[in-house]
């Protein structure tokens, strides 16, 4: 038989439930806009209240740079006493408390440490002002002048989500045909497994495709991501690791036999080591050395690494060799063992 | 030389022996039937010819292929028809046949010739999702799947198992037609009365055969009337020892009156302004092809559904606004087994008494005495999950009487269970029936139909017939429900020109 | 009451006999509060830099030294020309590229013009970038500073500096994982209090079990309320042990008292497990469910505050965190946990967060259908 009318079933019914597939459309585009025009890590608003017992010139002008400056807001006067609650209401992120004479010192909430120390340091030069001398220094950001924080994101995105769409899906997609029993039907038919299984893996396969499409648009036209390397690289990696993770789903499915266990199984196995060791959102130089050992056999590690580089870096294929030899060598090892453990009986 | 060949098959699902020593031979072009109750292992051998399967010990050869180690020749000879109406819900009508003939790598017209007959009764319904369809439609759009391709051999596990007295007959009519074109047709079944319809049958229990040959044969052999008693004869159990007909006084008033009561989805008029009444302490038969609107009748009995339009009352209560009350002075069990698997008997009653807000001690004490009856006292903290689905289905029942309704609604309660448990199953709804409960049951079975006080039959979601079975019977100068039933519904439901 | 107490125990015995849902309320928040502290890691340090140095000086030399001895950053190598240092960047080993020019030191200790350091920031991950570069700055200021002084020796001082301190309150060793602690609480709600309940809700309408309670005249606030409270005391119990955890680990407690944490908790429970319910009320099967809320929790997650600060965003974005639950969980939490403030400090918030759990548990129950 050729495998044509068997993918058009399977397309049929990714087609029919129209629910799930806007949210696998929508999940891509929602966070890559959210990443790339809400959500930023940088520090651009600071809420300052100052303390002063008298007000002399020096506060007046220290408070009129303050204001003048575009990421402070200065929230008013308090108490010296009543600084500790002001911050502990949440009220403000820094209180500076000018004392008689030359003293000045800034109390800044600290929760947050990446905060606080960006804050005080950015105080205490806005408040030094023109008496600390211009430093010599002429800082550039390289790959991401803007700082936009979906730069870093977006290959992260891509590691979950190909995940999410090949192997999630796919694995559920075929427990479900045991779970209805049609399974039965197809194995006693003179269908070959292999045809089931690519089959199923085609219309995820081209959804991630869509959902690949999706990204690179919206990073190269709307977040303005540089790509500099071209596009061909960041296909090939990303077709790489789709089949990677079709055949992750594959593999779950010869071993569940409820939908149920399939998602939990495809949720502990892939989502939460991705999230937790593949630097998508956390960075893998942070990690605790034994984690670290641990990140190494984690795919969306070399992926998203890959892609860094490829998509914001601009780097040319020959500095993410080593991704792709790893990333094709558990691609085709995961492949055969799914393939083998794909059982033509019940 | 026999197309199907067992010999000595064993096979075990961990601790529990599924088959032990099967040898059988089904004949070139014979229709071979395979009856036995529900876990008797008639799935597992069926399975292993369609070489799902691999025996533990033992061979087995379809049509001279090994089912080991020919599996593929066999897969491409066979037809093959689960016993769940196995078909892609979401996909159409049109697109499963067309998807199956793909598998087989058949043109589709070439398998039209064989399936014509069945595929022109449900060609209307063709861009309808099989998910959508009846469950007569299901079976022939399965049946029509299996034989796209033409096969040889044609297996087929519990085809007919919650479908309506008419379709099975159309699908047995069906079968013989196809035999007689030389297919090899080997059929399991719960029904006794298709039995007959086949050439040799072979009684299986507890994964072994018990006898093979004619129906007519054992039914000699065993000196038994019905080749129903022989299997029950055979398998140990007793015959039906009570006189129903005496016990029970339906009182003058009525339990359930319905006027003009209609429901609509979309265009489509499920159930068609039926009126009918249901006295206090009957047994009504409500009775109708798949997808004549009895379920859907049900559930706005139930207040599991409203009305679009008519009126009603159930147990007093006005069906359209006070449907709360309603629930409260009924008992429902579903066609679908809805009992906690993963509670216990026990823990079951407590939750279910709960619900309808008796106190614990009522439950126990109740409880006590119902488990009691059944003689499941001892077994109450079993899981619901490991009792076979016979015990299930009376269990269930008794569940629903825990909290003492006036009229209990039981949908389909046997379907797809032996007639040993059938028989105990009806004994149970006569002894609730004695007490004053107003039984509302609908089934596939025409002999349980006869077992009822007063049925109705409903056609394409009009009652079409309503009166006592006798009565019924003389009015369509018929000797049974069963063909009363096939007058009535093939008249109104497969209208042809 | 009664009725509500019998379906209680019902879920509870199901909860209970199932082989896997008991371990993984224990399990769960066990691994996420010992694991995804050491992982959940946004904090910069050893950020790597190369140093071309063309100038070979004593202050060339400070500054490298410095750099090894700072805790955040740490030098990598010193590169001879920019070409090469910018391969090491591209080989993912440094982030920050720092060239001295010739003749930097001259122009420093002759007191002319300073020559310009050329610093360049590997910023794909914008947070390490700017902060890497901030702390070479810090570094750079200080040398020149000190150098300044000693030229300062020679000349009078002419103005006093202003002596600035600065005192780091809540979390004074600027412990990252501090930071995190309430973070990841937050997270383990949200996944077990979301998915659990439309996951069970879901699995009766699968077997068929729910048309049996709707043929019973169980109310609907009753049915509803007996899928919540599970949920809500799970909640608790893993809240528990995560707090538990976060003592006994970190050395870390609720300094806002325990009666805020929990009373903040018990609200947000209701929100999101009134939520799972209206979910599962809409869909038929599990998978359906599933990618729903995941959609949800995942916006919930980015949105909150909970890895990135809500002032951060633009206008228009943080406009739309007043419209979602857990950013005000997110501010009681963290302010409960890490800045002691009690209910009264943030009534406020609490207030808002009640009218959620009102207006979703509604929502719940109304959507939850016994008749079709």
């Amino acid at each position: 038989m050729t495998l044509g009318p068997f993918i058009y079933k399977e397309t049929l019914h990714v087609l029919r439930d129209r629910r799930m597939l806007f949210v696998v459309l929508a999940i891509p585009v929602v966070q890559m806009l959210l990443f790339g025009f809400a959500i930023s890590t940088e520090i651009n608003n600071i809420d300052v209240a100052v303390a002063y017992q008298e007000y002399d010139a020096d506060i007046r002008q220290a408070i009129e740079r303050l204001n003048a400056n575009p990421y402070t807001t200065v929230m008013g006067q308090v108490d010296q006493t009543n600084a500790y609650h002001t911050l502990q209401a949440g009220k403000a992120d820094a209180v500076v408390v000018f004392r008689n004479g030359e003293d000045l010192q800034i109390i800044a909430d600290a929760s947050n440490p990446n905060i606080a120390q960006s804050s005080t340091a950015y105080l205490q030069a806005i408040i030094s002002g023109d008496k600390a001398q211009e430093l010599p220094v002429d800082l550039h950001y390289l790959y991401n002048p803007l700082l936009k924080s979906s730069y870093n994101f977006a290959p992260g995105i891509m590691g979950m989500l190909f995940l999410l769409v090949c192997a999630l899906m796919t694995a559920v997609a075929i427990v479900r045909e045991k779970e209805t029993g049609t399974m039965e039907l197809l194995l006693a038919s003179p269908v070959k497994s292999w045809q089931i299984v690519i089959s199923k893996m085609v219309p995820f396969f081209v959804l991630s495709c869509v959902d690949l499409a999706l990204i690179l648009i919206i990073g190269k036209y709307l977040l303005e991501v540089p790509m500099t390397a071209g596009m061909w690289p960041i296909i090939l990696f990303s077709l790489l690791y789709i089949v990677l993770s079709l055949a992750f789903g594959l593999l779950v499915s010869t071993f569940s036999n409820s939908q149920i266990m399939a998602m939990l199984i495809c949720g502990m196995v892939m989502i939460m080591p991705v999230v937790m060791l593949s630097g998508m959102i956390f960075p893998v130089d942070n990690l605790p050395v034994v984690l670290a050992q641990i990140s190494y056999i984690v795919p969306a590690r070399w992926y998203i690494d890959a892609m860094r580089k490829l998509m914001v870096e601009g780097l040319e294929l020959s500095l993410v060799l080593d991704d792709l030899i790893v990333l094709s060598v558990m691609a085709i090892a995961l492949m055969a063992v799914a393939m083998h453990n794909f059982k033509n009986r019940l | 030389m026999p197309t199907i060949i067992t010999n000595k098959i064993c096979k075990s699902y961990g601790d529990v022996q599924a088959l032990t020593d099967v040898t059988l031979q089904v004949n070139e072009g014979e229709l071979f039937g395979l009856i036995g109750p529900d876990g008797a292992g008639k799935s597992t051998l069926l399975r292993i010819l369609c070489t799902l399967l691999v025996p533990d010990s033992g061979t087995a050869e379809v049509e001279g292929y090994d089912v080991v180690k020919d599996y593929r020749a066999i897969r491409s000879h066979v037809g093959y028809m689960p016993g769940h109406f196995a078909l892609y819900q979401d996909l159409t009508v049109e697109e499963n046949i067309n998807f199956f003939a793909s598998i087989f790598g058949v043109p589709r017209k070439e398998g039209y010739e064989l399936i014509k007959p069945i595929y022109e009764q449900i060609e209307p319904f063709k861009n309808r999702q099989a998910g959508k369809l009846s469950g007569g439609m299901k079976q022939k759009l399965a049946l029509c799947c299996a034989l796209i391709h033409r096969p040889k051999v044609l297996i087929l596990d519990e085809p007919t198992t919650g479908v309506d007295a008419v379709s099975r007959q159309e699908f047995w009519d069906l079968l013989t037609g196809l035999k007689k074109q030389g297919i090899t047709i080997m059929v399991s079944t719960p029904y006794m009365d298709e039995a007959m319809r086949c050439e040799r049958i072979a009684l299986i229990n507890a994964g072994k055969i018990m006898e093979v040959d004619t129906p007519h044969a054992l039914i000699e052999r065993y000196h038994q009337p019905s080749i129903e008693d022989v299997f029950i004869y055979l398998m140990g159990g007793s015959d039906m020892h009570f006189d129903f007909s005496q016990h029970i006084h339906p009182e003058d008033k009525k339990a359930i009156n319905v006027k003009d009561l209609t429901k609509k989805f979309g265009n489509f008029t499920a159930v068609d302004h039926i009126t009918f009444s249901v006295e206090k302490g009957e047994i009504f038969g409500f009775l109708g092809a798949n997808g004549a609107g009895k379920t859907t009748a049900i559930r706005m009995l139930c207040g599991l559904s409203y009305p679009t339009s008519g009126s009603g009352t159930v147990a007093g209560y006005d069906i359209t606004c006070q449907a709360e009350e309603i629930k409260r002075h009924i008992g429902y069990m579903s066609q679908r087994f809805s009992l906690y698997d993963d509670l216990t008997v026990w823990e079951n009653m407590q939750f279910f008494g709960g619900l309808y807000g008796m106190t614990r001690e009522q439950i126990t004490e109740r409880g006590t005495q119902l488990l009691k009856d059944l003689n499941f006292y001892d077994r109450r903290t079993d899981l619901v999950t490991d009792i076979p689905l016979g015990w299930k289905q009376k269990l269930a029942f008794t569940v629903a009487l825990l909290h003492k309704p006036e009229i209990v609604f039981l949908d389909e309660p046997t379907g797809g269970v032996d007639p040993i448990v059938r028989r105990q199953f009806w004994e149970l709804i006569y002894e609730t029936a004695t007490k004053g409960v107003t039984i509302f049951v609908t089934t596939h079975y025409m002999d349980e139909a006869e077992y009822c006080n007063r049925i109705s039959i409903m056609v394409a979601g009009k009652i079409k017939a309503l009166n006592t079975p006798e009565n019924l019977k003389k009015e369509f100068h018929a000797e049974s429900m069963d063909e009363v039933f096939r007058i009535l519904a093939r008249g109104g439901g497969a209208e042809k020109p | 009451m009664r009725v509500l107490l019998v379906v209680l125990r019902k879920e509870f015995q199901q909860f209970f006999r199932n082989s896997f849902l008991p371990r993984l309320c224990v399990m769960f928040p066990l691994v996420i509060m010992l694991v995804m502290p050491l992982v959940a890691n946004l904090e910069v340090k050893h950020v790597g830099v190369v140093i071309v140095d063309r100038d070979h000086s004593p202050i060339s030399r400070r500054i490298a030294s410095d750099v090894s001895a700072s805790e955040y950053l740490s030098l990598y190598a010193e590169a001879s020309t920019y070409t090469e240092a910018i391969s090491i960047v591209e080989h993912g080993d440094a982030d920050v590229i720092l060239e001295i020019p010739c003749g930097f030191y001259d122009s420093l200790s002759q007191g002319l013009e300073p020559l310009t350091l050329n610093l360049s920031a590997n910023s794909v991950n914008a947070t390490k970038g700017t902060m890497g570069a901030q702390y070479l700055q810090r570094v750079v200021a200080t040398v020149i500073a000190e150098e300044d002084a000693k030229a300062m020796v020679q000349m009078p001082i002419a103005e006093p500096q202003i002596q600035i301190s600065t005192l780091n309150l809540f979390n004074p060793t600027l412990n990252y994982k501090h930071f995190m602690i309430p973070a990841l609480m937050i997270m383990l709600i949200v996944m077990l209090c979301g998915f659990l309940p439309a996951l069970n809700i879901v699995g009766e309408k699968e077997t068929g079990t729910i048309e049996q309670i709707n043929v019973s005249p169980i109310s609907q606030l009753t049915f509803t309320l007996g899928k919540i409270i599970p949920y809500w005391i799970i909640g608790l119990v893993v809240l528990t042990i995560a707090v538990i955890v976060a003592w006994l680990v970190y050395g870390l407690t609720p300094k806002g008292g325990l009666l805020t944490l929990y009373s903040a908790t018990a609200l947000f429970i209701i929100v999101m497990s009134s939520m799972a319910v209206i979910f599962a009320n809409f869909s038929s099967n599990m998978q359906q469910v599933m990618f729903v809320m995941f959609f949800f929790v995942m916006v919930f997650i980015l949105m909150s505050g909970l890895l990135t600060p809500v002032s951060s965003m633009p206008q228009w974005a943080q406009i739309i965190t007043y419209g979602i639950p857990p950013r005000y969980f997110v501010d009681i939490m963290r302010a409960t946990y890490l800045r002691g403030a009690s209910i009264s400090d943030q009534y406020m918030w609490f207030i808002i967060l009640g009218g959620f759990a009102i207006v979703f548990a509604t929502a719940a129950i109304l959507t939850y259908r016994k008749q079709s």
